[in-house]
């Protein structure tokens, strides 16, 4: 029992330093024949223990879970032990990375990968993936892009995720927004949307795109999603935050015209996902996280949504776009890793790559060209519907900054959403902020 | 609040004619009704959370701020509670806040004893130094006592979990102050009986410490067993985790924090009734204690 060792060793350490620490030279992590995986997605290895079926589940904790033990299963002489973080995992990496004992693999998201390979911490994978056989031009253009730093491949991602728009068809239907077969008509530009808006609201009272202040789903991604709709971008040529914008500010004041008219909704989100879900708000802007949860609802006769289909997030602008994001495996071994303890980390990479479908079953979007366009992919539940969110997906920052990035602009854009500051005033504000973290890096 | 308590003689009549017993009742239960009202009120967070964690999930999603769990379900608990590894993070929490509290007040009250009773040179300037550690959050000295423990090789072990905090400036600085006020006369009389300064700290000053020493044992445990930052990132292996870490990520759910709700307050009963436990043992003892820290006498 290591634990129970683990006092007298201390003792018997702590009077020895020097020897102990001698010692010490030794490198956990030069071991290849256990991968050290770190991720979030919960803790359920008991749970799961010598499962190495998929089944039918859809929850991320499993199917990560499974995949590591359908590894382990077949190939015994490199294990993986996982060990799950508490999301995003970054306290428990940046420790481990400044005592020089990083695991193998790591989960990261992916608009984190410039402040860790910008330092060195993170191994450029270009080559290694080439190697084992991971296209990385099979990867969805903004994906591809997400995880590219200075040119180089840091990460392989596994989804796309962000913003839909998760839609009740029977009150749809009621606003005379549902085609002879069964399909939503889905308005296309900032007229249609008011069109289909004016419908909903006379028909059912409630907003085309509930959502809420309280979360940074129902402010910063969904002013991100109009502003990449109209080609705005929060980032300038050097790199430096750009949200004070004529693009950005117009974007502000069309979310808070079309809050004022009620077609996107105000509140809580929480109580907006509730009255969903109670058949009482037509449609929300809600995460592909979602998708799975609400398609259970409608399986429960007692609940009120019993028709549901999920879309892109809405098209109010010139072009498709949604706030999103992926999460990310990477190697945090550093800049100069040994090759072959990277080449075995990349060997696990390369099996969860070919398992990119499996993910997907949580909801998810694929980042995969090629498993987008297959019959399987497009025969999950709800995945031809929004099938297209992907590739447009406008992704935070890949920059140095971003770490606040989503925190300062939910602060700003909520403060000028409830009409504590002016539109201007606000991203005036987001922007030096944005400016001073961008100084310190 | 002393007109609610204030004695009545039943014998005494009222000008009015009514009975003045009865009057006073009628306060009394003025009293109870407003003071219950804002009980329920301060309860109703947990009262909820306790509710939510017997529903199930999709009712919950239908009605968040539903009280009365019906349809009633075990299944959040039945979740944590069937996780072979819960058991263990029980025995860590306990062990490792059992074992820190222990040392601490050893080596704590040694050290107090010899700052409070022993005359020996830096003797002030050594105790300002002590004291200065009480100013410096531990987030600010992570990443070099991870360092160490990492040095030592001995993350994810009980050692790790226990050591970082035995030497705890507040409870030196309390433990000093306290034997400062213990009369120096009852050493003398027990050195002029030949006893050591060990026995004096054994026999002599320890057995009038109970106080502070019961106050000290209260807090460290609880703070031992609620501390978060150090056990997420010392103990990451999942035998190692403490119950407070590992109920997190148990109940962890991905997406927004309308999710799993059932689930996430499950886990905080379960990892919180052994402190309601504790606390309802040790009440009295924890509310003097709080008044011993905070200088009300």
């Amino acid at each position: 029992m290591k634990i129970r060792r683990a006092l007298p060793r201390f003792v018997a350490a702590a009077a020895l330093t020097s020897v102990v620490a001698a010692g010490a030279a030794q490198s956990v992590a030069a071991q290849t024949s256990e991968l050290d995986l770190w991720r979030f997605f919960n803790e359920c290895t008991s749970q799961f223990e010598g499962v190495t079926e998929l089944g039918d589940t859809t929850d991320v904790c499993a199917v990560q879970q499974i995949l590591a033990n359908a590894w382990n299963a077949e190939h015994p002489e490199l294990q993986v032990k996982t060990t799950s973080l508490v999301r995003p995992g970054i306290v428990e990496l940046n420790a481990a990375l400044a005592a020089g004992t990083p695991p193998d693999i790591m989960s990261l998201h992916a608009f984190r990968i410039p402040t860790y390979a910008s330092k060195g911490a993170l191994t450029p994978l270009t080559s290694y993936l080439a190697e084992a056989g991971i296209d990385v031009d099979d990867l969805l253009g903004p994906v591809r892009d997400a995880v590219t730093y200075n040119g180089e491949v840091y990460a392989v991602p596994i989804d796309v995720h962000g913003a839909l728009w998760h839609i009740n068809l029977d009150l749809w239907e009621k606003a005379g927004l549902v085609d002879e077969s069964g399909n939503p008509k889905i308005p296309v530009g900032l007229e249609e949307f008011k069109a289909a808006c004016k419908a909903v609201l006379d028909a059912t009272g409630s907003p085309i795109l509930g959502s809420g202040d309280d979360d940074v789903l129902g402010t910063a991604w969904v002013w991100a999603s109009l502003l990449a709709q109209n080609g705005g971008s929060p980032v300038d040529a050097d790199g430096m935050p750009n949200v004070s914008t004529p693009e950005a500010l117009a974007a502000l004041n069309t979310f808070l015209q079309l809050r004022a008219d009620g077609c996107i909704g105000s509140g809580e989100i929480a109580k907006t996902y509730e009255s969903f879900v109670n058949g009482d708000v037509a449609s929300v802007a809600a995460g592909t996280w979602q998708v799975n949860e609400w398609d259970k609802q409608v399986a429960d006769p007692a609940a009120a949504l019993k028709r549901y289909y999920v879309a892109p997030f809405p098209q109010i602008g010139d072009q498709p776009a949604s706030w999103g994001g992926s999460h990310t495996w990477v190697v945090p071994l550093g800049a100069n890793a040994d090759p072959e303890q990277v080449k075995a980390a990349v060997q696990y990479l390369k099996h969860a790559w070919d398992h990119n479908l499996d993910w997907t079953r949580t909801g998810h979007a694929t980042v995969r060209q090629s498993v987008a366009d297959s019959p399987e992919y497009q025969a999950l539940p709800h995945h031809s519907e929004y099938l297209g969110f992907g590739e447009h997906a406008a992704y935070n920052p890949s920059t140095m900054w971003s770490v606040g990035y989503d925190q300062i602009m939910h602060e700003e854009l909520q403060a000028a959403l409830l009409g504590q500051k002016s539109a201007e005033q606000a991203l005036s504000d987001a922007q030096a902020r944005l400016v001073d973290i961008a100084s310190f890096q | 609040m002393s007109a609610v308590v204030r004695p009545v003689d039943p014998a005494q009549g009222s000008r009015d004619g009514r009975s003045p017993r009865r009057r006073v009742d009628l306060r009394r239960v003025l009293f109870f009704a407003i003071f219950g009202a804002v009980t329920f009120l301060w309860m109703l967070p947990a009262i909820w959370s306790l509710a939510a964690s017997f529903r199930h999930e999709s009712d919950i999603q239908r009605d968040l701020i539903g009280l009365i769990p019906l349809p009633f379900t075990l299944e959040h608990y039945e979740r944590i509670l069937g996780d072979g590894l819960v058991s263990r993070w029980f025995v860590n929490s306990f062990a490792v806040a059992a074992l820190r509290t222990a040392v601490q007040i050893l080596i704590c009250s040694l050290a107090a004893f010899a700052f409070a009773r022993i005359p020996f040179r830096g003797k002030r300037p050594l105790f300002i130094l002590v004291l200065l550690g009480l100013m410096l959050p531990f987030e600010a000295i992570l990443i070099p006592v991870y360092l160490l423990f990492a040095d030592l090789h001995l993350h994810n072990t009980w050692a790790a979990l226990v050591a970082p905090d035995i030497a705890s400036p507040l409870a030196l600085f309390l433990l000093t102050q306290f034997f400062q006020e213990i009369p120096k006369e009852l050493d003398e009389a027990a050195y002029m009986d030949g006893a050591s300064r060990l026995t004096v700290y054994r026999r002599v000053v320890m057995p009038l410490a109970t106080p502070v020493l019961a106050t000290l044992v209260i807090f460290t445990f609880l703070g031992t067993w609620n501390e978060y930052l150090w056990p997420l990132v010392s103990a990451t292996d999942r035998d190692a985790m403490t119950v407070t870490i590992g109920l997190r990520k148990l109940a962890e759910t991905f997406g927004h924090q309308v999710r799993d709700l059932g689930l996430k307050m499950a886990g905080a009963w379960v990892g919180g009734i052994p402190i309601l436990i504790f606390y309802l043992i040790f009440q009295r003892r924890i509310v003097s204690g709080i008044r011993l820290t905070s200088g009300f006498k």
